[in-house]
């Protein structure tokens, strides 16, 4: 594992920072005919603990995740991390979205090195780079690599900033299914290895499976959390492990499908 | 399937017939002034210059109005008077507007929208029916701090920027609303300030709403003659000193044609200049 070995050598730790959600809810439109996309949701993420959402289209996850980076304000209820509030875009998260949203005039490299936001050495931006399969790809610009590529530069960038809350909205729905499941393990080895707390969200329940110490369905839209799903199985999971069947059917049966 | 493609072929004949037209149409001034600044002033007087150009040879050319112009009164002098009223009247509102159109577009406080649209509305305010008050504005606060913006570079910088603004506000305003909000927002996420965002996004992403303004700001001031002339009277400018040519019997229309010619070079180097800056796509491939 290079890049463990790399943030090991650069002593790299991030303050452990937990989430706390407290009857949040969040409306969008005027008053009247406005849409409730969350209802009452509480929810505690403990320091460096690896949160997925799960739910339907719609439900609000992307909002949820929102939320905790500071990019909405709750309706009502607050949003917490480490016991202060989150009042404005909050600088503990590191956010990294649907799409890749670099930055067109600057290269993979630079647009990872924005991520990192000055602090850190040329090598662990090379590390990670090389861990999300980008080296030799260095110089170029966004718009001279393919879409997953730049997802996975993305994913480097908000990486990069160690950040102690890293919030990742469907980060590898845009991948490969092969890639995918290269960059799941280097999200796990990067949070393993520096401690951060993780909030994911995702449509797959494997990758859910895969990830998360404890995965939170959220219902259908402004219906709050479902069910909390609390994945007990040690790491390094193996993705074919029957100890994970009866979550997977578990799971699949909640959104309707019966195996 | 080849009817379609004659039926392209044609569509392009027919715009290409259709643009050379109208360039045509839209050179036969600036050919006229060609023509007439080679002529002498007899000729320039006895026939007229599509005459000129279907006789050639009956003609008399002379290089005489160029000589006049570049020797007599201070013409360099009014050049370099022209470029001073011209640049700041250009930088200066095109900044001021980038600020005012990114705090419209990203910014939210209260009474945006109404104060957005006072400022379009005072488009329409005619900078001629404007001038007695600022005029006599500046005046009194010239009695009253002794800070003269009469008759000086400043006075002419002022009234050429704020009625500059509220176009430049508005066009630059409807440019910034189409940027991608997602590159902010991550921007914003990786711990960008407003001002850097500003500065290192909003400024690079804008470039061809800041060039077409500038271009369009800097023709209109390089030609103005009307403000130059009642706020800068001791500095004279370029345009001034062509309505001089033209002589107290307007006989000396040669010489204002190839004036006009040698005031032309700067903004058509201003045009070619900035022209390369419109640039479709440098937001490309950010998001998708």
């Amino acid at each position: 594992m290079p890049i463990a070995e790399t943030l090991r050598t650069a002593d790299i730790h991030v303050a452990p920072a937990s989430v706390r959600l407290d009857a949040v809810g969040k409306s969008f439109g005027k008053a009247g005919q406005s849409v409730d996309v969350l209802t009452n949701i509480s929810l505690e993420v403990a320091a460096g603990e690896v949160v997925v959402l799960l739910g339907p289209s719609g439900c609000g996850k992307s909002t949820l995740l929102r939320l905790i980076a500071g990019l909405e304000t709750a309706t009502v209820g607050s949003v917490t991390i480490d016991g202060h509030e989150v009042t404005g875009i909050d600088t503990r998260c590191g956010v990294v979205f649907q799409e890749p949203r670099l930055f067109p005039w600057k290269s993979i490299e630079d647009n990872v090195v924005v991520g990192a936001r000055g602090a850190r050495s040329s090598e662990t931006v090379a590390a990670l780079l090389a861990a999300v399969g980008l080296s030799g790809f260095e110089k170029h610009l966004p718009r001279q690599v393919s879409g997953g590529m730049a997802q996975r530069a993305a994913l480097a960038r908000g990486l990069a900033g160690f950040p102690g809350v890293l919030l990742l909205d469907e980060p590898f729905a845009a991948l490969d299914a092969l890639t995918r499941l290269t960059m799941q393990d280097l999200l796990l080895d990067v949070a393993q290895e520096t401690g951060a707390t993780v909030v994911l969200v995702t449509h797959d329940i494997d990758e859910a499976l895969h990830l998360a110490d404890r995965i939170v369905v959220l219902g259908e839209r402004g219906q709050g959390i479902a069910e909390i799903v609390t994945v007990d199985h040690p790491r390094p999971r193996d993705r074919s492990h029957p100890g994970l069947a009866p979550l997977r059917d578990e799971l699949l049966a909640r959104f309707g499908i019966h195996p | 399937m080849k009817k379609v493609i004659q039926r392209v072929r044609d569509f392009k004949l027919g715009t290409t017939l259709m643009l050379v037209l109208l360039v045509g149409i839209w050179s036969i001034p600036t050919i006229g002034l060609l023509v007439t600044a080679f002529r002498t002033k007899d000729s320039a007087a006895s026939s007229g210059w599509w005459e000129a150009i279907f006789a050639p040879l009956e003609q008399e050319w002379s290089l005489a109005a160029f000589e006049t112009v570049l020797t007599r009164d201070d013409m360099f002098g009014s050049f370099v008077n022209t470029l001073v009223v011209a640049v700041p009247a250009t930088v200066l509102p095109i900044m001021i507007a980038a600020f005012a159109a990114y705090a419209f577009t990203f910014i939210e406080f209260r009474g945006r929208e109404i104060y957005f649209a006072v400022v379009v509305a005072l488009m329409v305010v005619p900078l001629q029916a404007a001038l007695v008050p600022v005029v006599r504005g500046l005046r009194a606060i010239k009695e009253a701090t002794g800070i003269s913006l009469i008759g000086s570079f400043p006075g002419a910088w002022l009234m050429h920027a704020a009625f500059a603004l509220p176009l430049a506000i508005y066009i630059l305003r409807n440019y910034m609303m189409t940027l991608p909000m997602a590159l902010i927002e991550a921007a914003r996420i990786d711990g960008a300030s407003w001002y850097q965002i500003f500065w290192k996004l909003v400024m690079p992403m804008s470039v061809p709403a800041l060039a077409s303004f500038a271009i369009f700001q800097f023709l209109w001031v390089w030609n103005d003659y009307l403000i130059a002339f009642i706020f800068v009277d001791s500095k004279p400018v370029m345009t001034y000193r062509l309505l001089r040519l033209l002589g107290q019997y307007g006989d000396g229309w040669q010489d204002v044609a190839a004036g006009s010619f040698i005031s032309l070079i700067v903004p058509l180097v201003v045009f070619f200049a900035l022209q390369r800056f419109f640039v479709r796509g440098l937001t490309a491939g950010s998001v998708k």
